[in-house]
């Protein structure tokens, strides 16, 4: 049984700054910064571009140090899932260790990560619309 | 690909063919890859982005400031000093 992923839906890039990495790779490859956030309590500045269909998330400290050199890399990989209980379950039946999936910073989203057999990847899976919002009044 | 010293293997993130996770494994301790596990250990190595056309997307890349190797086999590969040391493949489709 696979885990029932449907597309990549982000790839991070850890940087030590990275709003300076998401404005390089905007001015480089044409990709637009869609949203910025600091996450509260974190101390992380995220940045989002996309790609296709696929958002790039530059992740990195919230305060900046003056760095000689401002580095980068791959960070981790999220597929998008439609059932991630059940995506769970099958990584677990694999005999591989996931967490349970809890709510995301997206909202009514969840994500749970992988946490062994990644090779070494950072890897979590994601579902949309798995937790009802309220509607507007 | 023994050839390149390297074995691999891909495996597709969906039934729809637009996306798939290629491992990757050094057959000697040689060459890119090798050298990356040595120094990083297991990890992503690259992100590989396909193009329909790659001289178009190398010639585009190229005019917007990023370093992007000559177009060969399929394949073009971005400097890291483009991307703060991401490594990054153009593949043509």
């Amino acid at each position: 049984m696979g885990a029932g992923a449907t597309n990549i839906d982000h790839i991070v890039i850890s940087s030590n700054d990275s709003a300076a990495t998401a404005q390089l790779f905007s001015e480089n490859f044409g990709f637009p910064i869609k949203r910025t956030m600091s996450r509260p309590g974190t101390r992380a500045h995220l940045e989002f571009a996309k790609l296709d269909e696929v958002v790039l998330e530059f992740a990195g400290p919230g305060e900046v140090k003056p760095y000689d050199e401002v580095k980068s890399r791959i960070g981790g990989l999220v597929l998008a899932v439609t059932d991630i209980d059940a995506a769970v379950a099958a990584v677990r039946a694999a005999g591989y260790e996931c967490g349970e999936a809890h709510p995301a910073i997206q909202p009514g989203a969840k994500i749970a990560t992988v946490k062994s057999g990644t090779g070494g990847v950072p890897f979590a899976f994601i579902q949309y619309n798995a937790i009802p919002q309220e509607s507007p009044a | 690909m023994p050839a390149m010293g390297l074995k691999n293997a891909f495996i597709p993130v969906a039934d729809s063919g637009e996306a798939d996770i290629e491992i990757i494994q050094p057959l000697g301790e040689e060459g890119a890859v090798a050298t990356f596990a040595k120094e990083r250990g297991e990890g992503q190595f690259l992100l590989s982005i396909a193009v329909d056309n790659i001289e178009a997307a190398v010639e585009k890349l190229r005019a917007a400031g990023a370093r992007v190797s000559d177009p060969r086999g399929g394949l073009a590969f971005v400097s890291m000093k483009s991307s703060h040391g991401v490594n990054i493949q153009l593949v043509q489709r």
